[in-house]
């Protein structure tokens, strides 16, 4: 048995058209680990992509949502509340939801394709507000920290957690085109996709927290308002590239900041509720 | 906890931009009664009872809910406390069956068969779109969603308004079977002061944000008397205190008056004659202290 | 809990009859304990049950109770309930005789006030007498 040899992307993609089938075969004696992983991540975000596509306009249908509801209860350790505010939310907003999954799996080349569904969940949650939801979770027994907590993980992490097939598919398209990587392996890449989207969503959510015009704004409201605007258009040079360069590693470190950041600011949504 | 008091505000106050002050209100709604508020449009009535939830911030003062601190103990007042107002919108959610599915989970103690008894009694469908429901009945499924679950203390701003007679019937009926049960309590603000003479214990009087009478019924129809009488002219009569002028042509005088601060006879003493004393309504009360 | 309603027993209580809310009550149960319908010993709904029953507030049944029981009409019992006086049924009675003098004393004084003499007071009554038996 073969160990794998330290970069076998690169030698996958590097074998000559010649003598194919001797060449093939051997390659495939010694890197069916990587091609073994790399054919399963495709079936996966091909499956799980018209998966999640079938779970969102069947499981979330009403009908059938108390089922939904007990699976739920058993799958997710979440405090009860927020599982029931989650799947209320899901289960009003299913059809947008599916809609900005499957423009996800299209933009999924692109190296950021969680972006899109957190940008449709963070407008969904604004409709809601302005639709008197607000005042009806205030008079249901949920304390504040749950409310917040439900909002921010809707918008910073469910959108990507929602395209991760997409981001699986992207990561395994981008890494078949590449001539020359220095990635490690797949998985390196796909956190790297993950983390991007994290950190994308979570300046998003800054951006609308912090630029509510309820509140009056104070000159510390200000300085932070304008922090988050340069955290986001930051975020935005990440290069997929194959070389992490410095900027890239201090990028990605930032994107992990803001993701914390935005977890430590998610009581400031509760502003918008004077 | 087991107090007497459902809801206390305590020197409560809420600045609404410069012009609107409400307060400091002191008040108490004890358990085992039914408490109606009533004051004139823009008294600050809605604002006092969107306090207790955190539908605003307090700038002053402490509301306790069954012993519990409004913010403090947020949850545990909620988990007691039902509200009912008309700006309440379950237009997203669809269906009646949907917003009764979604607020029935996060009570554990609501009650399925009495629920739909209740929606028998109030009329209302659980298969219609609650977009298309007229306002009588969207308040009929907030009244609904707040009775199921049998809550401690229930809060209503407004829940008469919208309300046909039967409504109306069917409301206080409940209402009254809920304060059967003495550690609950029912706080309900009105526009309809002859509902609330008949079936409230007692009553509060927000006029411009403030508390200008307060106690039992009772207690205050007996404190206030309609009066009729032949005075003398000048105006040395109507500066007495608690003294509130009705009507007046020429020396007859048709008053209300305070017993409290001005005896009946102190307007014999002050020349006047042919005194014919009366009762007076909750509603002649409220207009004659609103003016 | 008396077994039966005591709404069906007394008139209906409305703010458009004469008589305010707990005076209503007190009528009412005053006459139906004068009449037998409510015996003596018998026990009467808690003031909850019976603000329900007749649909209004609580402090109204309360004040009926406490002015039926300072007339020796009925009587409560800590723990126990509220039941009709031994001798409910003839102070019922009692009260209403009371009540019929004074009503009666009233229209006198009326009538005289009117102008009219003793003999034609006595025609005017007995005439009413005849005209609403």
């Amino acid at each position: 048995m073969c160990s794998p040899a330290p970069s076998p992307l690169k030698n996958c993609l590097s074998f000559l058209p010649n003598n194919m089938k001797l060449l093939s075969l051997d390659f495939c004696r010694r890197y069916w680990r990587t091609m073994a992983l790399a054919i399963f991540l495709f079936l996966l975000s091909a499956i799980s992509n018209l998966g999640i596509i079938f779970a969102m306009v069947f499981l979330f249908r009403p009908d059938v949502r108390s089922g939904l509801a007990e699976v739920m209860r058993i799958i997710l350790p979440l405090p009860n509340n927020v599982k029931l505010l989650l799947l209320d939310f899901c289960s009003r907003w299913w059809k947008a939801l599916t809609i900005s999954v499957i423009f996800s799996a299209l933009t999924a080349a692109s190296g950021n394709p969680g972006m899109f569904p957190a940008v449709v969940i963070l407008f969904l949650l604004r409709r809601d507000a302005r639709n008197g939801v607000a005042k009806v979770m205030r008079t249901l027994p949920i304390s504040s920290s749950e409310r917040d907590r439900m909002i921010w993980f809707m918008v910073v992490l469910a959108g990507t957690i929602l395209a991760i097939p997409a981001v699986m598919y992207g990561t395994w398209i981008y890494s078949r085109n590449q001539t020359t990587i220095s990635i490690p392996d797949v998985w390196f890449g796909l956190f790297l996709a993950v983390l991007r989207s994290f950190g994308l969503a979570a300046a998003f959510f800054l951006c609308f927290v912090l630029g509510s015009d309820v509140r009056p704004v104070q000159f510390a409201e200000r300085l932070r308002k304008i922090l988050v605007w340069v955290i986001f258009f930051v975020q935005l040079t990440y290069h997929v590239s194959p070389k992490l360069e410095t900027w890239d590693v201090l990028n990605y470190i930032l994107m992990s900041l803001t993701v914390i950041l935005s977890f430590c600011w998610r009581h400031k949504i509760r502003s918008d509720i004077s | 906890m087991n107090p007497t008091s459902a809801i206390k505000f305590s020197s409560v106050e809420k600045q609404r931009y410069p012009k609107f002050t409400l307060g400091p209100v002191t008040l108490n709604v004890p358990t085992g009664a039914i408490y109606g508020l009533i004051g004139p449009n823009g008294a600050g009535k809605t604002t006092l009872m969107n306090l207790i939830f955190g539908m605003s911030a307090v700038n002053a003062g402490a509301i306790e809910v069954c012993g519990y601190d409004h913010q403090l103990d947020e949850v545990a007042v909620k988990q007691r406390t039902a509200y009912v107002g008309p700006e309440l919108n379950f237009d997203t959610w669809g269906s009646v069956e949907n917003a009764i599915r979604f607020v029935s989970g996060f009570y554990p103690s609501w009650d399925d068969g009495y629920c739909s008894q209740l929606m028998e009694k109030l009329k209302l469908s659980k298969n219609k779109l609650i977009q298309k429901l007229s306002f009588g009945s969207r308040i009929k499924l907030s009244l609904i969603l707040a009775l199921s679950w049998r809550p401690q203390v229930l809060v209503l701003d407004e829940p008469t308004t919208g309300l046909d007679a039967h409504g109306k019937q069917a409301l206080f009926s409940e209402l009254l079977s809920v304060v059967k049960d003495e550690s609950r309590a029912v706080f309900i603000s009105s526009h309809q002061i002859s509902d609330l003479e008949r079936f409230a214990d007692h009553i509060g009087i927000l006029h411009k944000g403030r508390m200008i009478a307060e106690g039992m019924i009772v207690d205050l129809l007996e404190r206030f008397i309609r009066v009729g009488f032949v005075g003398v002219s000048g105006d040395a009569i109507s500066r007495l205190p608690g003294m509130f002028v009705q009507q007046r042509e020429g020396n007859q005088w048709r008053v209300v008056l305070d017993t409290k601060h001005c005896a009946l006879a102190s307007l014999t003493e002050h020349g006047a004659r042919d005194v014919q004393s009366g009762p007076i309504t909750l509603e002649e009360l409220f207009i004659v202290l609103t003016k | 809990m008396a077994p039966k309603s005591i709404k069906l027993l007394i008139p209906a209580i409305s703010p458009a009859a004469t008589g305010a809310l707990y005076e209503q009550i007190v009528t009412g149960l005053k006459r139906a304990v004068s009449e037998g319908r409510i015996k003596s010993g018998e026990a009467l709904p808690s003031f909850r049950q019976l603000a329900e029953e007749l649909m209004v507030s609580v402090i109204t049944v309360k004040r009926a109770y406490e002015e039926l029981e300072r007339e020796g009409i009925i009587y409560r019992r800590q723990g126990l309930g509220t039941f009709v006086a031994e001798r409910g049924q003839d102070r019922s009675c009692e009260a209403k005789l009371d009540q019929a003098k004074a009503l009666l004393k009233a229209a006198a004084k009326e009538a005289v006030e009117a102008g009219l003499k003793p003999a034609e007071i006595r025609r005017m009554f007995l005439e009413t007498l005849n005209e609403s038996l």
